[in-house]
């Protein structure tokens, strides 16, 4: 799993790409967890090179969710595939994340 | 139409193996993205359940998926000698629970009954065998 992240002064942007699985999640969450906490900034996952996710996935996006919570910092999403669109739906994930359709989108909703 | 055996053994990192075959065996069978990456969930989420949670020892063990694709149906029967575990009897996750008080437990099984048309567990002679069908349109 390849993962790039962007922080700015207001902003940290993570692109997760391949699959968030129950191998590759732990590796994820390992890299990106110290990167949010540093940051203190809003994040935007952008799922736009994320092919697949699994319930390891979502976990990992749980404990980012509960973290930017724990902080009170703003979290979004966006430029999630179909299936993964489906995923989130069955899973009731849509509804306690903010998901933008666009990149633009999920960049200005943490402004 | 032939079966097709997907042998894997109780490491996780065995899910490569997974994805893989199941990448070939759709290209094969003129499966459709969508519902090959949806049966790869499936699969993963009960492999990962088997490795994770069902042997007391550290020794080796083998997960034997069997798929076949006939009159649009998948089928598929994973049998494992992990300890006994009926997905069936699972209780369904609270998947509209707020952040901060939700929990993932239970949704690899959630997912597994909502992607799949139907699902059968027997025990046979200490082994889990559990059957899985998809109607492919």
């Amino acid at each position: 799993m390849k993962i790039i992240s962007e922080n700015t002064s207001e902003l940290l942007v993570i692109h997760p790409e391949g699959r968030l699985d129950a191998i590759t999640s732990a590796e994820f969450e390992k890299e990106v967890m110290p990167i949010i906490q540093q940051s203190g900034n809003p994040v935007l996952i952008d799922f736009e090179k994320l092919d697949y996710i699994s319930s390891a996935g979502l976990r990992t996006l749980l404990i980012i969710a509960k973290e930017m919570k724990k902080v009170d910092n703003a979290l979004a999403l966006c430029c999630l595939n179909e299936a993964i669109m489906e995923i989130f739906s069955i899973s009731g994930f849509q509804t306690i994340f903010s998901i933008y359709p666009t990149f633009e989108e999920g960049v200005s909703s943490l402004k | 139409m032939e079966e097709k055996t997907i042998t894997l053994i109780n490491q996780i990192a065995q899910l490569e193996v997974l994805a893989d075959a199941i990448e070939s065996l759709s290209a094969e069978w003129e499966i459709p993205m969508s519902i090959s990456l949806n049966l790869n969930l499936v699969l993963e989420e009960l492999v990962t359940n088997i490795i994770f949670y069902g042997y007391e020892d550290a020794d080796e063990h083998k997960i034997l998926i069997h798929l076949s694709f006939t009159a649009n149906i998948l089928h598929v029967r994973i049998e494992d000698d992990a300890k006994e575990f009926n997905p069936l009897l699972q209780s369904e996750p609270d998947v509209s629970a707020p952040i901060e008080t939700r929990e993932i437990g239970g949704l690899g099984i959630h997912f597994v009954r909502k992607i799949m048309d139907d699902m059968e567990y027997q025990r046979i002679d200490n082994t889990n065998v559990l059957k899985l069908r998809k109607k492919i349109t």
